[in-house]
């Protein structure tokens, strides 16, 4: 099974995640995406482990390519789209062609668990025209949504703690 | 007529083309000779801000233009889930859009919100 869940910021993605990875039960892999730089994104960090914490997942920090990670589990929870679309773009050995590199990485954790949750972002709805690496950016995050939404079995968007299936 | 948002490179188009067997998007900026005959015109937004910047009245210019072509498609990104712009202009381009997207939704057949290029019929 491949679900993708998405939503605005601070919406309860992580929390409907985790729940409908556990839902799947098993050998549970965390895949983390956020790179530490700096003392917000250790806070993030932080919180998102404390909520992991006593729920049996395992954790593998991937700020690359997805098909680095070897680890194989029946259910894999990788969170989330946006930070591994920026990891890829902006470091300095970035993937050419970011959008293809993921769903190569897509395949690669498919061919390794049972079930795959894929929590993304909406961040394109505020109407702002941005520099063009913001603008490649955002286009890239919508077009790996759309390439995984087409795949999934199911598709929610969480709003304020509550999950609307799409699909 | 048929209302179709959401976020910027969430699918839209793709969608239309796709669900609504429509072969042909008409951009916003195209003659409006062509629009009064498209099956669809893309980003609804971007034509409001054309409008207001050449001074005209786009309500006015969106109401002839389902008046002329009451079967189009419609499709505009949604732009207000963001922080209220500092400029005036861009304010006022919000406002605008968020109205003319009410109105069009209110006198839709349809109403469709897409997000990771699936279509919610919320009309």
């Amino acid at each position: 099974m491949l679900v993708l869940i998405t939503g605005g910021s601070g919406s309860g993605k992580s929390e409907f995640a985790e729940k409908t990875a556990a839902d799947f039960g098993g050998d549970m892999l965390y895949i983390a995406t956020m790179k530490p730089q700096d003392a917000e994104c250790v806070k993030r960090i932080e919180r998102h482990r404390k909520m992991r914490e006593g729920k049996g997942f395992r954790t593998v920090e991937c700020y690359g390519s997805l098909s680095d990670v070897m680890q194989t589990a029946d259910t894999v929870l990788l969170e989330c789209v946006s930070n591994l679309t920026a990891n890829l773009m902006f470091s300095p050995n970035g993937a050419y062609d970011t959008v293809s590199e993921i769903m190569r990485g897509m395949a690669h954790l498919l061919d390794r668990c049972g079930n795959l949750v894929v929590v993304t972002n909406e961040i394109s709805s505020d109407g702002i025209e941005y520099d063009d690496g913001t603008e490649q950016y955002m286009k890239n995050i919508g077009a790996v949504n759309c390439k995984i939404a087409k795949m999934a079995d199911a598709v929610y968007e969480v709003v304020y703690k509550t999950a609307v299936r799409l699909k | 007529m048929i209302f179709v948002f959401g976020g910027r490179y969430s699918g839209k188009g793709e969608y239309v083309m796709r669900e609504m067997n429509v072969s042909e998007i008409a951009g916003y900026d195209a003659e409006y000779d062509r629009l009064k005959t498209a099956q669809a015109v893309r980003d609804l937004h971007l034509l409001i801000k054309k409008i207001m910047l050449d001074g005209g009245d786009p309500m006015a210019h969106i109401q002839r233009l389902i008046a002329d072509n009451p079967d189009i498609i419609i499709i505009s990104d949604e732009i207000g889930y963001g922080v209220v712009p500092v400029n005036k202009f861009d304010r006022e381009w919000r406002e605008a859009v968020g109205r003319i997207s009410c109105y069009l939704a209110e006198k839709a057949e349809n109403v469709i919100r897409v997000v990771c290029g699936i279509g919610n019929k919320i009309k």
